[in-house]
């Protein structure tokens, strides 16, 4: 058993992460497309935005977790010095790349789960394009923060 | 033509908003910070791009969801970030895995509610029987 946790120097992460991060993520867009539809239609918008929080917030913390223990957020570390990475979701070489969020998940899987069912991915184009430029702008805003004071 | 920039718009917000809510929490209150990011940002983000509909989805169009914000936001936040030597390429690894399981997941769920008895509605046939 020990191979799992032997990281493979080409992608960073540990085979027993390559499993981990893709049950991961398809657990997360199972609940999304079962459970949110439903709920939007039995109890409204308001339940809707109750449930979400719920839902995103207990899988976020199977998912992601705080790469340290206890409130403060330090980093763990592990015999061999690397972060260690309390969820399921692991990031591969970490800190190395930019961030990978649950989020691709519910965004891909959602999108490939509609054309599945007969949804036409011709039409969504312009949406998709539109919502990925948005997605850019909003992280690049966000990065701009760390420009705001002199180094 | 104003569908599209809203589109944008409600994406850059969830993108926005994500990134610079959640981090900050999670660094203040550990996990349960991480748990109540996601009820301040995913409930009142769902409510603008879903409910009111500021992401247009076309009728019979694939959905797109505000999570295509957060997903591309954060690989933008990291690349242009100051204090963070990134290169995308270290990303792609979970990214690929990340899209397999999103897909595997997905069509899954799709699957189940097109097949499982739980999730077929009710036909008169089936109503007219059971009285």
């Amino acid at each position: 058993m020990d191979f799992l946790g032997t990281p493979i120097e080409a992608i960073g992460m540990t085979p027993a992460a390559v499993i981990t991060t893709f049950f991961g993520m398809a657990i997360f867009v199972f609940v999304v497309s079962i459970c949110w539809g439903k709920l939007v239609e039995d109890f409204g918008p308001a339940g809707g935005m109750m449930a979400s929080g719920v839902i995103v917030g207990s899988i976020w913390v199977m998912n992601h977790a705080l790469p340290g223990v206890g409130v403060g957020g330090e980093f763990a570390t592990d015999a061999a010095e690397n972060v260690i990475q309390h969820g399921l979701i692991q990031q591969s070489f970490i800190f190395g790349g930019p961030w990978i969020d649950m989020g691709w998940a519910a965004a891909v899987g959602l999108w490939v789960g509609s054309i599945y069912a007969g949804a036409s991915w011709k039409k969504s184009i312009p949406s998709l394009v539109a919502a990925i430029i948005g997605g850019a702008l909003g992280g690049a805003l966000v990065g701009l923060v760390s420009y705001t004071y002199a180094v | 033509m104003i569908k599209h920039v809203s589109t944008t718009i409600g994406a850059a917000i969830i993108g926005a908003m994500g990134f610079a809510i959640w981090p900050v929490l999670w660094q203040t209150f550990g996990v349960m910070g991480g748990y109540l990011a996601s009820v301040l940002v995913v409930t009142v983000m769902f409510y603008m791009n879903h409910w009111c509909g500021i992401m247009h989805n076309e009728e019979g169009a694939a959905w797109v969801d505000m999570a295509w914000g957060i997903a591309i936001a954060g690989i933008t936040w990291g690349l242009v970030k100051r204090d963070m030597d990134v290169n995308f390429a270290k990303c792609l690894p979970t990214l690929v895995i990340a899209i397999c399981g999103g897909i595997a997941g997905g069509i899954m769920g799709e699957a189940i509610k097109k097949h499982h008895p739980a999730f077929q509605k009710p036909t008169d046939e089936t109503t007219k029987e059971a009285e």
